[in-house]
This record gives structure tokens, C-alpha cells and sequence, in this order.
């Protein structure tokens, strides 16, 4: 056994294995890794699973057609894979009342659980999916971490039972209701709403990403870390004593979509790997007692948390340190969403499990808490009265207390944002490396401003006010490193209306369609009348500074807005009212760097910043209740030298040496240099960008795209292909899955280069293709 | 304060066996019969309908028109029997031949039910899109009725399944919905805050007590009080999707994974089952002379089925 503590306190209720002690063998690790207890081929299971939930899927691959989120793990990434995620992460769930009293879950694009998603590829047009009128239920959702659900999985139902008070017989309180699914004792879930991992794993696969799998055959749930194939009896899971079979309970049927790629969408192997990746999760490793640890599970208990969050649970290993009793607990008006689970009323949580807690905030269901201190506070109902005792103690009590729950595993992985405190410097010639060699100081400046790029904030500091699309800059800018591009799932999505002869017109709350808004305010809804929709995806901003500092005649020296030429090509630079040059955006509506920092920490972060001389982006002020501004000077100048110092995308070494020299006599031949023009001379020498920087008119001509600054609605600034090997999916809107299908994407002026390519020989093709993929 | 779930175990009792192998026949769904010696359990798989007759003493496949899955069976005697299923499918028994009838749509038609040859009403509707389907059969052709939205406010997509007595007749479906034909429209019941899941089926006894089953994740029991649905759910018991009531009058039910069992004062007792499988029990039916018939099976590649028989 582990020695957490072998001290027990008097006066608490229950028996031995509420109280903090010893805790089985070759459970716990570092999070994210996995039981110790793994044998070999487990191991490798655990390493495919974990491959699976890292795959990005594609539409062609059964992604949507409406989803949330590309990915498994892009939910479960905090600290590490496995975990839980940020507010950028956070979704809705919707519903009604009928007037029976009966809960409806909502919808958004069809069916899924109740869960809105943001996106729907499925459509003949663009659109955020519309949430009926008729929901007057939406809650928000953050997203919660998988470490140690095997375990919680193994635990026996009695030993959950025996702790349920529903009517508080004792009168504590405290009562504890057990939820129920397909007839065993919930346990996962904010609402414990799931019995079986593989049920919780295959339902969000379609709510959230739109892929569809069968049902796990016996022989593979028989062969699942945690048994699940119900004994070979499925009957008899409901008679007295086979109470504990409830993973043999996942849903049994098949799911299908309505989008072309066939279902399932994921093998049952793929599957299989992916419930056993979750099952193989380590618990947390908690920390070694310190005097301060020591006081604060004295104050944990004094407090009552025990009440609810028990130390241990007894399971078929010895006792496991969940600090939760996994029952349903009334937590009051203060938190209550309204969102019937099950058994679970709008007002009931399941307790959550507190070990690993210091790695994987923001807390409580909807992440409106960004401290362990902020998320005590906000506890109510039941609640309410170990919340009061701990807002009693003095702040060094309260500070011993957090240290407790910080020791309770994983507090040496947690970070500010992803970023592992000692994550290293990437050399020069990186992906995420430095543009040059650093000296002391620009090294310094590089990796605070690169942790300023990763740091979440929360609700408190005025993220969202009142609506954002990341709570960091890292968190739309990741692929395949912190600043770089994005998924697909993290497109922006732009809005707005058309007069009746077709001139377009900004919406009041500007053509931003925001992912979220602050915990209570609904979701931001599409102005009335919306006729157009535009996604944008997120680029890279690797070599950012070279492009900042190229002289502004080097780029105008391309442009040709009336064709003078002839040759079919324009460009046209594109300036803010003011007179500055664009240069950054997919519409080139951005200046400068500076600019471009004021702009996403407005327009993505919602938050305020001060005013800074000559700069005409970003917001100063706005009305979410947190003191403007919200950001430090410091912080905007510190993402402004990161970005600066940021390197260019490395070229990649091509397979096939001779293949990618004739594609690149190719990118000339056909035309594709005339506006992703190789290289723009900086002061510095050449910037191989492949881009002019100019406005084209690129998209068809049925197109009804956004107007913004001095693009017209079907212009586009010529994107930098630098990186376009690491940056996949492609175009504005991110449609494009390979780099064929976006060369066959572009329409107006690239028309011709489009047909010269597609009349190429299919090796000349190849050969073009294996160019772009040394960028 | 442990709680335990309202389950108890039949010391003795009703005998389930295997009826038939259906391992090959597809998965099967429906069951119904005009008497203990005209049997009909019908099923298949995606484009092959499986249709099966008992004949007292023996059961046999029946050549039927190319199909679908063929989901329920019900009829009005041994040369008036109507199946439904996937793809619009609708099959009729005339003069001794199963035939094809047209049923205007290809959406699923989950369940079909009669007051009497000339007034026969089939339900559907896709699972995740659209509205509700409702066909009726006046003697001559099909008709296709509507339900309107304020009639529907659990926003059900399907219908599961129809069936009336006393001149009354009712339909279950998606969210809890039950609705009533009121002679020219169809009208939602009120069914309570418990019914929150789909309802699967339903059925009635001799006394005019009718009894709706469901739930996905969990049992979901409802029985007809006047004008209102009484709806239960008993904690700790799978999801049901087949009711019927044997001749002692004894309302049998089926549901996920092989569950079988019975209401017995109010409380959902568990039978033992004569084999286990994974298979959803799908539909029961009893002959009124003892035996209760139930017929499942597993509705995704490879489709599979179970036949069972009970004897009180």
C-alpha cells in the first residue's frame, strides 16, 4: 500500500474507507500515464488507443457532418492527453420541459444528446447550426479529465450504494442519490448520466464529432482492461448479486449519420484501443505529505468536504483515492443548470473527483471557476455549509487547505495554459523555434512571451466579454506546435446580411459568429437575416516577424489592381482607413503584428486592453463587470516579441529530390507564382513566403463571402504557403483536405492556373504536389 | 442509506426455451398470431425479409415478396395478417399469398395494428429526422395522416408502434409520446415527467388495462388511467421494448439483452431467461392458451436472431 496518510480523524461519519489512508499498489502515475499494473500488450493497446484520440478526422473520414471537435483528445489535453481542456473547449447541452414535466434534450442539426454543435459541413451551405426556439434549456459544459476511470470502473455498485442518503436519514445535510443507466449505478459524467467507458466514449464520438461506430463485440469487451462482456450472461446482469456488470451495459446498437462516408466510421479495433487507452489510465499520483499538505486535509476534513468528496473508495485493488463518493448531490440554485440526466434533476452533480484537481482547471461543470479558491466559493446547496466553513478560515488555513487538493496528483504537470513548465526551447530551424539565435534577453523575452501565448485565462480575468472564440492565443494556434495553425473544429465562423440588390451588410455585434459567451449568457445566435456564412481557419503564424518587416514598397511592387498586364492577375494591396498597409488575415485587414495582437485579444479572447499610441485594433473597454482593461501592456508586448521572434516554417526534406525540383519548375509553369510569389526581399534577404500579400478575387462567382476592411466579399489575400506540409486542412475555410483539393478550390482569377494544373500529366501533378509538400 | 433496486427473483414459475433457431434468419422483431396454431414471427436484414410460420407443431419459413426487414406482424385472422418494416415495406396475406402493397414512402414503418380488416393504421418515421408517420388502411388504399406539431411537443421523429381496444387506439414513440386517435386527429397524452425516453410498445388485456414499455437506458413503464398515462420507472432494469399479456393475465415484457420478466404487482419481476445472449428481446406476443412467444435479436451486422417460448 501507498502511505498517503495513516492519520484518521475522529468525529467523521462512515467507515474506514472514508477516511484519507493508504491506497492500493500500481495505480497511481504522472498523469496521462498509464497503469503500472499494464502488462506489455496492454501497454500497446494503450499507445494505439492514444493514437486514435489524437487523429484529426477529416469530412471524408465521417467528421460531422456537424460537429464541435475534430479529435478525441482536443477535450482531454490538460495538462496531458487524458485530461481536461480550457474554456475554448466548453460547450453546450440544450433541452425544454414539455408541459407533462418531461425533459426534451435539443437539438442543433439533428439529433446528438442534446449537445449544440458549432459547425455543419453537411449543408449546401455554411451555416452555424440554428438551436430551435423552443429550447429554453442551455447549459454549459467543460469538459472533465479521464484519469483513473478504469478504476472508477471497477469499483463495486454496494460500495457507491452504501454511501447514498437521498432523504438525508441522518440528517447531515448531505444525501447522495445514485443516478442510473440501462439499470446500473451511473458514474461518469458531470451527472454520473453513464455506467460503461465505452458508452462514454462512443456517445460524444457522435455528438461532438460526428463519428459513427458499432458496439464493441463480446469477445472484445471480454478482452477490454476492465472486463466488460457481463460474465457471458447478459440476463443475468439483472439479477440480485450480478450488480457489478454495468460496463457490459453499453448501448448495443450501431450509430449512423447522414454524411457520404460509410458507417461505422470507426472500426470496432480503433474503438476497442481507444475504451482501452481510457481504462489503462493511470489514477493520479499524489504528492508526498508536506507540513502544509498535512494541515490542509486537516482543514479538508474540518470543512466537511469528506462529506461528499470521500477519500477512498474500496475497490477489487485496495482502496482508491477518488475523493468522491460518485453520488448526486443537490448543489443549489447556485449552480443548477436546469439539464435533466437521467435520474439527475437540474440542480444535481455528481461529486467530482478530486484527485489530479490542480492540473485540470478551470473547475465545476461549466468552468466558471479559474481557481480551486473561486470553485470552493461557488459551491451551493449541499454544499453550502462546508463552503462557509472554509470562506471562515483565515487565508493561511485556506492556502493549506489548496495545498492538500494541489497534492492530490499532478500538480507538477500543471501549467498556465499546455505548455509543460520545463517545455524546451526549439532550436533554430524548428517548428516553434526562434527566427534567429537568441541572446540572453530576446531568449528571455521569446519564452515569456511564448508562455503568455499559451496562459489561459478564465471568466474572473474578463475572457469573454461577453464573447470569445479561445481563452489563449495557443488555443486555435497549435498545429503542429504552439503558433501554428488550427483544426479544423477551431474555424472562425463569420456572419452577415445582404441588402436586396446583393451589397453586404455587417451584422451590429460585427461578423464574428463567437463560439461561446460567459457562463449564463447563452449562446451567441446568428443576427436575423443572416445570408452569409464564411468559416475561416486558423493559420500559422510562424515567421510573422519577417513578414512585419518588409518594406511596404517590396509588397506594393506586385500589386496591379487594374490589370495593367494583361495577364489576368490583379492584386490589390489592401489598407486600413487610416492608410496602413494589410498584411495579416485571410483578407490582409491587418497592419502589423502589434495590430494583430490588439485584434485577437479583442476579437478571439474578448478581452480589453489599454490603449496604446498610433494603434487603432483591439477594444479598451467592454461591459462584463471585470475592471478594464484586462490585459497588461506587458502581456500584449510580450506576444508581440514572441511572434516577432517566431521562425519560419522549415522546409521539409522532399522523398523524392528530382520529383520535387520538377514541381517547383511546375509552380512556375503553370502559373501558381503569380500570387504565391516565392520569395518578397526583406531587409534581412529574401522571405520566402510564397505569397504577395495582395487581395485576389479567388472564390466563385456564386460565392457570397464577407467584406472586410477593403476586401470586397469574394477577395482573399494570396495565403503564404510556407508550411502548408504541417498545416493541413487548406483554404479559408478549411474544406480543402489535401493540397490537390485546394488547388482545385480556387476559382476567379486562379482559374486558369487551376485548368493548367488539372491539364497537367498526372506525374506533373504528383510532382507539383511533392513540391508544396517541402514547404 | 443503501438503496436497492425494486428487483425480485421468481422462486418458481414461468419456463422459458428456445422456440426455434433464428441464429440464421436475421434479426428478429415481430410476433403475433390468431391462434395457437397460426403463428407468424417475421424479421430479416437489410434488403431480405424473413417471414416464419408456426403451424402448431412446427415452424417454417415463408417465401414472401422481396423487401426489407420486416419489423411487426399483426392480422385479423389466418388469411388476413399485414407486416410492416424497413424501407416503406408492407406485406399482406390474402388468399394464402403474402404480397407486396405499396406504401408510398421508404421511411421505416416501425408497427401496425387494426380494429378490423378495413381500418388498419401503421406507424413510423425515421429515427433522427422528419416527422412521425401514420398510414392508415381503409379496405381500399393507403392514406397518410398527419400529427400536428402541438401534438408532439417531445418532438418524437417515429412512431414505434400502434394498438387500440374498446374503440380507442393509441400510438407510442420517440420521448415518451403517446397520442390518441380522437376520430379525426391524433392528440398527445399526457404521459409525466418520468417519460422522458422512447416508448417501444404496448399492449392491452381483456380488462381494458393497457400497459406501454420503454426506455433505452432504463425501464420505463406506463399504464393507461382514463385520459392520462401513469408512468414509472422502476430503478436498476434495462431498457423494454416488447409487452403482452398472457392468459392469466399477466403483463410480460422484453427488453435489452435478453431481459424477460413480468409485472407483478406493480413491480417488474425478472425471469430466468433459457439462454443468455446479447440479443434485445423486440416483441411478445401470448396465444391465449398458455404459451407467450418472444422473438430478438441483434439489429446490426451480423444480424442474428432469438425465438423463444414461455410456459406458465
Amino acid at each position: 500500500m501507498t502511505l498517503l496518510t495513516l492519520l484518521a480523524l475522529s468525529g467523521c461519519k462512515g467507515d474506514d474507507w472514508e477516511e484519507h489512508g493508504p491506497i492500493a499498489d500500481g495505480i497511481m502515475a504522472p498523469l496521462g500515464d498509464p497503469l503500472p499494473s499494464a502488462t506489455p500488450e496492454q501497454l500497446a493497446t494503450f499507445e494505439r488507443g492514444k493514437a486514435v484520440g489524437l487523429h484529426r478526422f477529416r469530412p471524408s473520414q465521417g467528421l460531422g457532418p456537424a460537429f464541435n471537435v475534430s479529435f478525441c483528445l482536443s477535450c482531454h489535453e490538460k495538462p496531458v492527453s487524458g485530461g481536461s481542456a480550457g474554456l475554448y473547449r466548453s460547450f453546450f447541452l440544450s433541452g425544454r420541459l414539455t408541459e407533462d414535466g418531461a425533459f426534451v434534450p435539443g437539438e442543433s442539426a439533428g439529433e446528438a444528446g442534446g449537445v449544440i454543435r458549432l459547425l455543419d459541413v453537411g449543408t449546401d451551405h455554411l451555416a452555424r447550426p440554428e438551436i430551435p426556439e423552443t429550447t429554453t434549456i442551455l447549459a454549459q459544459r467543460n469538459p472533465i479529465p479521464f484519469f483513473g476511470v478504469g478504476l472508477i470502473a471497477e469499483l463495486p455498485e454496494d460500495e457507491i450504494l452504501k454511501r447514498a442518503d437521498p432523504d438525508d436519514a441522518d440528517g447531515d445535510g448531505i444525501s447522495g442519490r445514485p443516478n442510473y443507466d440501462r439499470g446500473f449505478v451511473g458514474r461518469f459524467g458531470r451527472k454520473a448520466q453513464t455506467v460503461s467507458i465505452e458508452g462514454f466514449i462512443r456517445g460524444p464520438l457522435f455528438n461532438h464529432i460526428g463519428i459513427t461506430t458499432n458496439p464493441l463485440t463480446e469477445e472484445q469487451r471480454a478482452a477490454l482492461p476492465v472486463d466488460s462482456s457481463g460474465g457471458g450472461d447478459m440476463a443475468a446482469r439483472y439479477a440480485p448479486g450480478f450488480f457489478d456488470l454495468g460496463q457490459a451495459a453499453a448501448p448495443d446498437g450501431p450509430l449512423v449519420d447522414l454524411d457520404d462516408a460509410p458507417d461505422p466510421e470507426m472500426s470496432t479495433q480503433d474503438l476497442f484501443d481507444l475504451v482501452s487507452y481510457s481504462m489503462l489510465l493511470a489514477a493520479p499520483e499524489v504528492d508526498e505529505p508536506t507540513p502544509d499538505s498535512e494541515a490542509g486535509r486537516l482543514a479538508f476534513n474540518e470543512a466537511r468536504c469528506t462529506d461528499c468528496h470521500t477519500p477512498r473508495i474500496k475497490g477489487p485493488r485496495g482502496p482508491v483515492h477518488v475523493y468522491s463518493d460518485l453520488l448526486l448531490h443537490d448543489m443549489g440554485p447556485e449552480l443548477a443548470d436546469g439539464l435533466v440526466q437521467k435520474d439527475a434533476t437540474g440542480a444535481e452533480f455528481r461529486t467530482q473527483p478530486l484527485w489530479g484537481i490542480g492540473a485540470v482547471g478551470p473547475y465545476l461543470h461549466d468552468g466558471r471557476a479559474h481557481t480551486l479558491h473561486d470553485a470552493i466559493l461557488a459551491h451551493g446547496g449541499e454544499g453550502t455549509a462546508s463552503r462557509d466553513l472554509y470562506a471562515a478560515f483565515d487565508g493561511a488555513k485556506q492556502l493549506q487547505l489548496r495545498a492538500f487538493l494541489l497534492s492530490l496528483g499532478g500538480s507538477s504537470q500543471a501549467s498556465t495554459g499546455l505548455l509543460h513548465p520545463d517545455a524546451p526551447l526549439p532550436a533554430v530551424g524548428e517548428y516553434g523555434g526562434p527566427a534567429r539565435a537568441l541572446d540572453a534577453t530576446d531568449e528571455e523575452a521569446f519564452l515569456r512571451g511564448r508562455s503568455a501565448f499559451d496562459f489561459e485565462f478564465g471568466y474572473g480575468e474578463g475572457i469573454g466579454g461577453p464573447r470569445f472564440n479561445g481563452d489563449s492565443c495557443r488555443a486555435c494556434h497549435f498545429e503542429p506546435t504552439i503558433g501554428g495553425a488550427g483544426p479544423i473544429d477551431l474555424n472562425v465562423m463569420r456572419h452577415g446580411l445582404l441588402t436586396e440588390d446583393g451589397q453586404f451588410v455587417q451584422p451590429e455585434v460585427g461578423t464574428i459568429l463567437h463560439r461561446l459567451r460567459r457562463v449564463g449568457e447563452g449562446q451567441q445566435r446568428a443576427q436575423p437575416g443572416t445570408a452569409v456564412y464564411e468559416m475561416r481557419q486558423t493559420p500559422h503564424l510562424f515567421g510573422l516577424g519577417l513578414i512585419d518587416a518588409l518594406p511596404e514598397d517590396v509588397v506594393l511592387a506586385n500589386a496591379d489592381p487594374d490589370d495593367l498586364d494583361g495577364d489576368g492577375i490583379s492584386g490589390r494591396p489592401s489598407f486600413t482607413d487610416d492608410g496602413r498597409l494589410g498584411r495579416f488575415g485571410w483578407k490582409g485587414s491587418v497592419p502589423s503584428i502589434r495590430e494583430f495582437v490588439r485584434d485577437a485579444v479583442a476579437m478571439e479572447l474578448g478581452m480589453t486592453l489599454p490603449q496604446d499610441a498610433g494603434q487603432s485594433f483591439g477594444r479598451v473597454h467592454d461591459n462584463d463587470g471585470v475592471t478594464d482593461p484586462e490585459v497588461h501592456f506587458d502581456y500584449a508586448r510580450d506576444l508581440e516579441h514572441f511572434l516577432t521572434l517566431l521562425g519560419p516554417p522549415p522546409r521539409q526534406t522532399p522523398e523524392d529530390p528530382a520529383l520535387a525540383a520538377r514541381g517547383e519548375e511546375l509552380f512556375g509553369t503553370v502559373g501558381c507564382d503569380r500570387c504565391h510569389v516565392p520569395a518578397l526581399q526583406g531587409p534581412g534577404g529574401p522571405v520566402p513566403l510564397y505569397s504577395d500579400l495582395l487581395l485576389h478575387e479567388v472564390l466563385s462567382p456564386r460565392v457570397k463571402g464577407i467584406e472586410e476592411a477593403s476586401a470586397t466579399m469574394r477577395e482573399m489575400r494570396t495565403a503564404p504557403l510556407w508550411g502548408v506540409s504541417q498545416t493541413a486542412p487548406y483554404m479559408h475555410d478549411g474544406l480543402a483536405e489535401t493540397l490537390a483539393a485546394a488547388i482545385r478550390a480556387h476559382d476567379g482569377e486562379a482559374v486558369a492556373t487551376r485548368t493548367a494544373f488539372q491539364n497537367l500529366s498526372g506525374e506533373d501533378r504528383d510532382a507539383l504536389l511533392a513540391f508544396l509538400e517541402t514547404l | 442509506m443503501r438503496v436497492l433496486p425494486l428487483l425480485l427473483l421468481a422462486a418458481c414459475g414461468p419456463r422459458w426455451s428456445e422456440a426455434f433457431d433464428a441464429s440464421g434468419m436475421g434479426a428478429m422483431s415481430g410476433v403475433w398470431g390468431s391462434g395457437p396454431d397460426d403463428v407468424w414471427a417475421v424479421g430479416g436484414s437489410p434488403g431480405v425479409s424473413t417471414v416464419v410460420h408456426y403451424d402448431g407443431g412446427t415452424w417454417s419459413p415463408v417465401t414472401v415478396p422481396d423487401g426489407d426487414l420486416v419489423v411487426w406482424v399483426f392480422g385479423f385472422g389466418p388469411d388476413d395478417v399485414w407486416g410492416v418494416g424497413q424501407s416503406g415495406t408492407i406485406l399482406h396475406l390474402t388468399g394464402g399469398t403474402w404480397s407486396a402493397v405499396e406504401s408510398g414512402t421508404d421511411e421505416d414503418l416501425w408497427g401496425v395494428w387494426g380494429a378490423a380488416p378495413d381500418d388498419v393504421w401503421i406507424v413510423g418515421g425515421a429515427i433522427a429526422e422528419g416527422d412521425p408517420l401514420i398510414l392508415h388502411w381503409n379496405g381500399t388504399g393507403l392514406e397518410q395522416h398527419q400529427l400536428a406539431a402541438e401534438e408532439n411537443d417531445r418532438q418524437a421523429r417515429s412512431l414505434f408502434k400502434v394498438y387500440g381496444q374498446d374503440g380507442r387506439v393509441f400510438a407510442v414513440g420517440q420521448g415518451g409520446l403517446i397520442i390518441e386517435w380522437d376520430g379525426s386527429a391524433w392528440r398527445q397524452m399526457s404521459t409525466g415527467a418520468a417519460a422522458d425516453e422512447d416508448f417501444v410498445s404496448l399492449w392491452g388485456d381483456a380488462d381494458g388495462r393497457i400497459t406501454a414499455v420503454g426506455g433505452r437506458s432504463a425501464a420505463q413503464i406506463a399504464t393507461l388511467d382514463g385520459d392520462a398515462w401513469t408512468t414509472t420507472t422502476p430503478p436498476g432494469m434495462p431498457g423494454l421494448n416488447a409487452v403482452t399479456v398472457d392468459s392469466k393475465g399477466t403483463v410480460v415484457v422484453g427488453g435489452a439483452s435478453g431481459f424477460v420478466g413480468h409485472v407483478e404487482e406493480g413491480e417488474l419481476v425478472r425471469e430466468d431467461a433459457p439462454e443468455p445472449t446479447s440479443h434485445d428481446i423486440h416483441a411478445l406476443w401470448s396465444d391465449g392458451a398458455g404459451t407467450t412467444w418472444a422473438v430478438g435479436g441483434r439489429f446490426y451486422d451480423p444480424y442474428e436472431g432469438t425465438a423463444w417460448r414461455r410456459k406458465p
